[in-house]
């Protein structure tokens, strides 16, 4: 009693780690069929590995069922009346018709689950036969044993039939005569078990074969066990010859028949301790190795793809940025002048001062208000009239610059050229990534409009940039008290002193200072003098100050190129990591599952056996 | 002695031959292409040249005789003991024969090594002397499965060659090309099944592909059981099976001497009422032997005659389907690369039409439309003008400007160079060797294959350079009419008298410009500049001209744009398509033609034949 308890715990610490690892298996799987991105070549193949997913699931959910014999073979093998031999009763019906088995017959002890194995029979009903546990000698107290329909002839549902009730079993005795021992059919179905199921190779109708035909064929029989049929522990299946039908004749006789009992141990066996739950694990491994087989064929196609296809990404990236840097640069080198009138523009406003004035005024306007002085002697209306003209043109076209300065656009390339690069760099990629998934846009590589817009972005941050912080750190220290005082002191002092003449000319008499003393009498010719004295002064020291601050708009330039191709290089990175994770995680997935069969062995291995 | 001497198709004259010299003079130039169904035309040729072009040609009178079956039925031990020794290898554990044995007469086999049905074995003719090394040769150490041992027996009966082949139902798969072969050439088939195989699917399978169209043949059902009602009741459903009734039932028991090499196997005609009957069949108990080397024999060969030729005719029939899925298949595939293909290169048109040929047309219908002194007047104009421009380059000071008609091709070839990529994901996606496209066909996945093929190739030779599409200069001229008719109908339309005043005063303007600002910068330079002030005058005249068509309304120059589109688009399509499917192109255009065409001559040919 305490032995089956214990064999219940075995049985159920064995379920959980299955179960872990079909989880696991599940989640590879699902990664490489990502509805979005799946990897064509598993998609193409997927019906073979949901088979074997299925097969492990079922194998999974009757781990602790009754032990499941299926008889598989070929049209006229002998199935039926091996049945019969091995019952030792007349249940199925054998005969010379071919094919003779149609509906399967289950033999089973009394009260056993088996609507998960007669699931999907309804076309071929199967009949049922009840046994109590002990009734027919030791050979028969656990197990469900099926005679299936054959595997070879023309009626084609059987091979369905026999298809899903080898499914369902753990143990196939794939019974042979001598014309099915090579034939391609019978082959082929026992191929599509091999190590997914625990085989016993029956060679049956040894009283229709000479001695020498019987050992010829029983090495035929073994060297396709040992070449094609090997369980998952390396070992061949046994190969057994019998005559079922003489076996059959002589039952309750006593008398032994080759090869019957040793049928019988070995089936028998299957319910003596530990010995089904190493079939079944053995079983379980059989199918995993053909997952691993499966995975293994598709990554020697796809793993060289998608190791391209993650270069072809990274070199796409990298082309596109580079492209988008060079543009940047041809058109920062073209906005150099604009760049100088905001700076000119931005310094005056942190310069209080006729340098301030004189930086802010247009060229045109100081020349046309300096001429407007020097005409004043003669015409005083044209003189207003040019300095105000020139002024209002001034102001004007500076509004228009100051306009386009604002915006970032002129810096940015367009949509269409951004499309055009994306196109141009990205087309291997893509095709790349197509031919893989059916997605021109998996693993990360971003679509056209997303990595323009970041593009554009990185360009518009840093321009940003620039108008909000650079400029004014570059106006302040332009504006600073050491070049204001050179420029502005001698305006000053100029004013001063025409104002001091001024001022002695008419209020003179109450200090005692005569004009003559102070140099000449002062007039309007001296404040006209003084006033193209004062713009000749302005316009030098204007010039000046724009060429010191023409230094600084190449370092401007130099930030905002800095800025927008660190902005672009994350991008690029970012971009580049997402896609290299996507391709990665797909190789690994693949990989883990070309080694699926070595990881369960392990595991299992680790697992406690309940064969020790 | 030449097994390939050519075959003399002199000797008969009109039906059945001359259909035959028909077909094989319309197969012979498909069977040479390198597609699926060049195969299927191979075939159809083959069974011609090899089969009924000899056979109708010539008058052999032997009878050829292969024995079939599957695996370890016994096909060697039934030959053995039909010939009288043991000569094919004949093993219990069965697969043990690897490659075609035939025995025959001594004068009989000299006639077969010139006889054409036979030439496509390797013929290696042997005279039998008791030998047991025969055994080695067509065992497991046979070099080749399609070779055809020809073994000359003193004591066998004139006119027949029985012929043994390998299983074609085991794992040796490559047996299964011997049978294949042998049933190509046979006039007889000795089926041989025992009582557990009759029903096997294989078998089945491989029999009613060969036997349905009527071909004789006869089953031997070996190790049967007693009851002669459970074989005779067998034979009939595999027959049902089949199609096609044996024409004789022979049967011989399960025996365990036989295994043991102790006995020949001699199996005997069923009860002629439980067999199905037929003109050929033989008594009760009749051995096999007596019958298949009796005189029923000539008749059995007119009969397999017309089961060859019905066989032919499903075959040229089935090769016509096929040549007609084909054809549509590549008009399909076609089609569905040419749509996108056009879409791009209309898109690409437009944005690369040449301004050109549309203001010349607009200039020519003001011309046209103006008093003919006005018309001099502008003419006259013009030719100083060119006269002007062209007068520094005369002088030898600059280059003559040509406008070449290759800046329309650079402009396109750069506009074109982005979108393959595209092109290229579009295709791939429409023409997966998934999709639902594609029929399941073999040539069908052949093609898929080549698509695929190509599509890599376009899509490895992506960073290369577009050649240049050519244009023809008459597409320009095609297109400056084009625009007349439009720019023409425009102005009758719209224009009305006022309206068309204006524009043609602004013409004469834009005539008189570049003349007035040579001439005046001639007179006030000298010369030095003169061309240059007239070419810039006449580039303001050409963008007014612009100005002017605006005033037609701009639906002139959409409906200019859209035509050029037409014109040009599909040239631009082509070089896309080109460049897409480099290899594969040009091939499925004349697939898509002719596959169609010779379709239905291959029809017309089938229905005359007799």
């Amino acid at each position: 009693m305490t032995n089956s308890i214990e064999n219940l715990e075995r049985q159920a610490r064995l379920g959980d780690t299955l179960r872990g690892l079909r989880r696991d298996l599940d989640k590879d799987v699902e990664l490489l069929k990502d509805p979005k991105e799946p990897l064509l070549g598993l998609l193409e193949r997927e019906d073979e590995l949901q088979r074997y997913c299925c097969d492990l699931d079922a194998q999974l959910e009757r781990v602790s069922g009754a032990a499941v014999i299926t008889l598989v073979g070929a049209t006229g093998a002998g199935k039926s009346t091996l049945l019969n031999a091995l019952v030792g009763q007349d249940i199925a019906t054998p005969g010379t018709s071919r094919p003779t088995t149609t509906r399967p017959v289950i033999y089973r002890p009394r009260n056993t689950d088996i609507s998960r194995l007669v699931e999907g029979l309804e076309s071929n009903p199967p009949l049922i036969v009840d046994y109590t546990a002990g009734q027919s000698g030791n050979l028969f107290s656990e197990q469900v044993i099926i005679d299936a329909p054959d595997t070879n002839s023309t009626s084609t549902t059987h091979h369905e039939v026999v298809r899903k009730l080898a499914e369902r079993s753990d143990v196939l005795v794939v019974v042979a005569h001598r014309q099915s021992v090579a034939e391609l059919a019978s082959i082929e179905f026992v191929d599509a078990f091999a190590g997914r199921r625990d085989l016993i190779l029956v060679l049956n109708r040894a009283d229709e074969l000479s001695q020498e035909a019987q050992s010829e064929l029983l090495v035929q029989l073994r060297n396709l066990a040992a070449e094609r049929w090997r369980s998952a522990s390396g070992d061949a299946p046994p190969v057994i010859a019998i005559s079922a039908a003489r076996a059959l004749l002589r039952e309750g006789t006593g008398e032994a028949v080759p090869g019957m009992d040793e049928l019988e141990e070995r089936l028998g066996a299957l319910v003596a301790t530990g010995r089904l739950g190493s079939v079944r694990r053995h079983n379980a491994l059989g199918t995993v190795e053909r997952v691993a087989g499966l995975a293994a064929a598709i990554q020697v196609v796809t793993d060289p793809e998608l190791a391209s296809l993650k270069e072809n990404g990274f070199l796409a990236l990298e082309a596109f940025r580079m492209r988008v840097e060079a543009e940047l640069d041809e058109r920062l080198d073209l906005r150099r002048g604009d760049l100088k009138h905001l700076l000119w523009q931005e310094t005056s406003r942190h310069w209080d001062g006729p340098g301030g004035w004189a930086l802010k005024t247009g060229g045109l306007a100081g020349l046309g208000v300096g001429a407007g002085a020097a005409l004043v002697r003669r015409n005083p209306l044209l003189a207003a009239g040019t300095a105000v003209g020139a002024f209002a043109l001034d102001r004007a076209s500076g509004a228009i610059r100051e306009q386009r300065l604002e915006r970032s656009s002129g810096l940015v390339p367009t949509d269409l050229e951004l499309d055009g690069w994306y196109r141009e760099e990205f087309a291997r990629a893509r095709l790349g990534s197509q031919t893989l998934t059916g997605n021109p846009e998996a693993f990360g590589l971003a679509s056209s409009e997303s990595t323009s817009a970041r593009a554009t972005g990185s360009i518009e941050a840093a321009w940003a940039r620039l108008l909000e912080r650079d400029l004014q750190v570059a106006a302040s220290r332009g504006s600073k008290w050491f070049f204001r005082l050179p420029v502005d002191l001698p305006v000053y002092a100029l004013v001063g002193w025409v104002v001091w003449r001024a001022g002695t000319e008419l209020f003179g008499g109450f200090f005692g200072v005569t004009p003559e003393s102070a140099g000449g009498g002062a007039g309007s010719s001296l404040l006209i003098n003084a006033a193209l004295v004062l713009f000749a002064w302005l316009f030098v020291a204007r010039g000046a100050v724009r060429l010191l601050l023409g230094r600084l708009v190449a370092s401007l330039l130099g930030g905002v190129r800095h800025s927008a191709t660190a902005e672009l290089e994350r991008m690029q990175s970012e971009l580049a990591a997402a896609h290299s994770d996507g391709i990665t995680s797909r190789r690994n997935a693949l990989k883990r599952l070309a080694q699926l069969d070595d990881t369960w062995r392990a595991r299992l291995h680790g697992a406690p056996t309940d064969a020790s | 002695m030449n097994p390939q001497k050519p075959v003399n198709t002199d000797t008969p004259t009109g039906g059945l031959p001359l259909a035959f010299r028909n077909l094989s003079e319309l197969l012979r130039p498909l069977a040479g292409e390198n597609s699926p169904t060049a195969k299927l035309a191979a075939r159809c040729l083959e069974r011609l040249e090899r089969d009924l072009l000899p056979r109708t040609a010539g008058a052999h009178e032997h009878l050829v005789a292969g024995i079939v079956g599957p695996n370890n039925a016994g096909k060697s031990l039934l030959f053995n003991s039909l010939v009288g020794h043991k000569i094919s290898p004949s093993e219990p554990r069965g697969g043990a024969t690897r490659c075609l044995i035939g025995a025959t007469s001594a004068e009989l086999a000299q006639a077969l090594l010139r006889e054409p049905s036979l030439a496509q074995f390797p013929l290696t003719p042997i005279h039998f002397e008791g030998a047991p090394e025969l055994v080695l040769r067509a065992g497991e150490n046979a070099a080749d499965p399609a070779e055809l041992l020809l073994v000359e027996l003193d004591d066998f009966p004139p006119g027949v060659l029985l012929i043994d082949a390998p299983d074609f139902d085991s794992i040796l798969t490559a047996n299964r090309a011997a049978s294949e072969s042998l049933m190509q050439v046979a006039d007889l088939a000795l089926v041989v099944v025992t009582r557990h195989t009759y029903h096997n699917e294989l078998v089945v399978r491989f029999l009613e592909a060969w036997l349905r169209f009527g071909r004789p043949w006869a089953l031997i059902y070996n190790e049967a059981y007693e009851d002669e009602t459970v074989t005779a009741e067998h034979a009939a459903s595999l027959a049902d099976k089949l199609g096609t009734p044996p024409v004789a039932v022979f049967t011989a028991p399960f025996d365990m001497e036989l295994q043991r090499g102790n006995a020949s196997l001699q199996p005997t005609a069923l009860t002629p009422a439980l067999a199905p009957s037929s003109a050929f069949s033989p008594a009760a108990q009749t051995p096999l032997s007596q019958w298949l080397f009796g005189e029923e024999r000539k008749l059995l060969k007119a009969s397999a005659l017309a089961a060859s030729t019905a066989n032919l005719r499903d075959e040229v029939s089935s090769l016509v389907e096929e040549l007609r899925s084909e054809g549509d298949l590549a008009a399909r595939l076609l089609q569905a690369v040419a749509g996108p293909a056009l879409a791009i290169g209309r898109d690409v048109a437009g944005r690369s039409m040449p301004p050109g040929p549309f203001l010349e047309a607009f200039r020519r219908v003001a011309d046209r439309r103006i008093s003919a002194w006005r018309r001099h007047l502008r003419g006259g104009a013009r030719k100083l003008r060119l006269a002007i421009e062209g007068l520094s380059g005369k002088l030898g000071v600059t280059k003559t400007l040509t406008r070449s008609r290759h800046l329309v091709g650079d402009l396109e070839a750069k506009e074109l160079a982005p979108e393959i990529g595209p092109l290229l994901e579009e295709l791939g996606r429409k023409l997966a060797p998934r999709a639902e496209f594609w029929p399941d066909s073999e040539a069908a996945v052949s093609l898929a294959g080549r698509v695929a093929t190509d599509l890599a190739q376009a899509a490895a030779d992506l960073g290369g350079p577009l050649e240049t599409v050519e244009s023809d200069v008459r597409l320009l001229d095609t297109f400056e009419s084009v625009c007349e008719e439009l720019i023409e109908a425009e102005l009758d339309a719209k224009g009305g008298r006022t309206g068309e005043h204006i524009v043609q005063f602004g013409v004469d303007l834009l005539h008189s410009l570049p003349v007035f600002a040579g001439i005046g910068t001639a007179i006030a330079t000298g010369g030095l500049g003169a061309d240059i002030a007239a070419l810039a005058a006449g580039g303001l005249g050409a963008a007014m001209t612009e100005r002017f068509t605006k005033f037609l309304g701009s639906g002139v120059a959409r409906d200019a744009r859209k035509r050029w589109q037409e014109l040009r688009g599909e040239a631009l399509a082509e070089a896309l398509i080109a460049r897409a499917l480099p290899s594969l192109h040009d091939e499925l255009a004349k697939r898509a033609q002719t596959r169609t065409a010779t379709a239905d001559v291959l029809t017309a040919t089938l229905k005359e034949m007799p």
